[in-house]
């Protein structure tokens, strides 16, 4: 399902962080690049996808609902894509939407806001198969 | 003569109705059975008296003003409402006629009091009016229990961005040295971030409050407008759907009172969002404009429109065409109630391509 799963060096690492919350899209966008990894924003689904198709993109962590284009379409848009296809993370605000239901669909995790930075590291950490000096991890 | 003397006393001491005939300076002349019967005393042990010793001094100096006026004037006095007190101490209410009998030459010479008790009319009303609130009310929850889910995402977002701001801030301060600049403006940021979480609680705790008794005010429709779509704005825009507002540059003022027109602004907004789920261009348009003595309030959306067999039942309490658990089908009936206790009317516009809710209500009187 992803490509990307052997990049085990964060620095080396383009993570792309979506949501149409200015705020949220900064600070999440933040914690990941103090923890070395390489990142870029969108603010919609569709730009996201412009982006994905444009330049490489290693991992995905999308708003699931926003106006232009949601991250759970992202996921499926990503999968019938002939393009490079790197695994989506899946922020949501929304009681509705269930961890089940959004892997089905393809999605790869789900974090549920509010959530903290260590938990939003460790599934990334995780995700590109990246072990981290205990001593970096925050209780 | 048609009748023997006898036989009108009959017909009056059959009356369910309190009548007594008072003769100049409020002296009691006669009584029916029914008054009799309530004030625990015979025709003979009235007969002279004002009124009851057992009545308030403050009731029996209203009724003598009552039957002076009669007398003076020469014409019939309603009193929608008085106390009563009976022989045993209970208080009750009565709706009186007062009227005046004339002798030959035109003088009033005594009075004759009809009196009706309302208490139970009166208490009967009072729960209708307690129910409607009520009901009005849990209406108004309702609604806010199918928003929970887009209020809840409202609220989540800006917290995630708080803890991560949190996070950050930890992050900084076991660093050495300490950036106390980049902690300054991370908790800035937390302080921003809580405002606007404080504005959607404000707005949320001043739409669920109880506003059945608040007396009416003066409300500005933009205001109106602007303040209802502070806690829906946010999920309309997630679903891709655009508000159009029309408000005039002029301020158009209403009186009544703001929770309840609120309340139905934000159904109508809330039944479009529902209408809008699988519409393919997806807007919402807010009109308002001055009609004359009226103001007229719009909501069209751009969804499928009514079909012509529903539109009849739209405003009857639980007709709803939303899935089991998503509505309670009492929004428009509720909200057409609210908008004919401010003397205004709620209708749907036959005329209009798109699906067109129209409210009517009086402007506000000019300030003086």
């Amino acid at each position: 399902m992803t490509t990307v799963l052997h990049k085990k060096i964060p620095e080396k690492t383009r993570v792309l962080v979506v949501d149409d919350d200015p705020a949220l899209c900064e600070v999440v966008a933040d914690a990941i690049e103090r923890r070395g990894y390489q990142v870029r924003q969108a603010p919609s689904g569709n730009a996201a996808l412009n982006l994905i198709l444009s330049e490489p993109i290693d991992i995905v962590i999308s708003d699931a609902l926003m106006p232009d284009g949601s991250g759970m379409e992202l996921v499926s848009a990503l999968k019938t894509s002939p393009s490079p296809q790197p695994p989506v993370l899946i922020m949501t605000g929304y009681a509705d939407l269930t961890t089940e239901n959004a892997i089905a669909a393809g999605a790869h995790h789900v974090f549920f806001k509010p959530f903290d930075a260590a938990e939003l590291i460790a599934k990334l950490d995780e995700t590109i198969g990246f072990e981290r000096p205990p001593k970096l991890k925050r209780t | 003569m048609l009748f023997k003397e006898t036989t009108f006393h009959q017909i009056l001491n059959a009356l369910e109705d309190l009548v007594l005939v008072k003769g100049p300076k409020s002296k009691i002349l006669w009584a029916n059975r029914a008054f009799c019967e309530y004030y625990g005393m015979s025709p003979e042990q009235l007969r002279g008296l004002i009124d009851a010793p057992f009545n308030e001094p403050d009731h029996t100096q209203k009724y003598v003003q009552d039957d002076t006026k009669v007398f003076t004037t020469g014409k019939a006095l309603d009193i929608p409402e008085e106390p009563v007190t009976r022989f045993d101490g209970t208080v009750r209410l009565f709706h009186t006629i007062k009227s005046p009998i004339f002798d030959d030459k035109g003088n009033v010479v005594l009075t004759v009091g009809i009196s009706r008790d309302i208490t139970e009319r009166k208490e009967a009303r009072k729960t209708l009016e307690d129910q409607r609130a009520r009901s009005i009310f849990s209406a108004k929850m309702a609604t806010l229990g199918e928003m929970a889910g887009g209020i809840a995402h409202e609220i989540n977002t800006p917290l995630a961005t708080i803890q991560l701001l949190s996070d950050e801030i930890l992050d900084l301060a076991s660093e050495q040295p300490v950036d106390a600049v980049a902690v300054g403006m991370s908790a800035e940021k937390i302080g921003s971030t809580v405002t606007r979480i404080a504005k959607i609680v404000s707005s949320l705790r001043a739409f669920s409050r109880d506003g059945s008794q608040d007396p009416y005010e003066r409300i500005a429709v933009s205001r109106l407008v602007e303040d209802t779509l502070s806690f829906c704005r946010g999920q309309l825009a997630k679903r891709g759907i655009e508000i159009i507002l029309a408000l005039p540059h002029e301020e158009l003022r209403l009186q009544g009172s703001f929770t309840q027109l609120s309340q139905v602004l934000l159904n109508l907004l809330n039944n479009a969002d529902s209408a809008l789920k699988s519409a393919e261009k997806k807007w919402i348009r807010i009109e308002a404009r001055d009609a004359g003595n009226e103001i007229e309030l719009c909501v069209a959306d751009s969804g499928p429109k009514i079909p012509e067999e529903i539109r009849d039942q739209l405003f009857e309490p639980f007709f709803t065409t939303k899935p089991v658990g998503m509505g309670t089908g009492l929004g428009l009936s509720i909200a057409k109630r609210i908008i004919e206790s401010h003397a205004g009317t709620l209708f749907l516009d036959g005329q209009s391509p798109q699906t067109r809710f129209v409210i009517r209500l009086p402007k506000a009187p000019p300030v003086q």
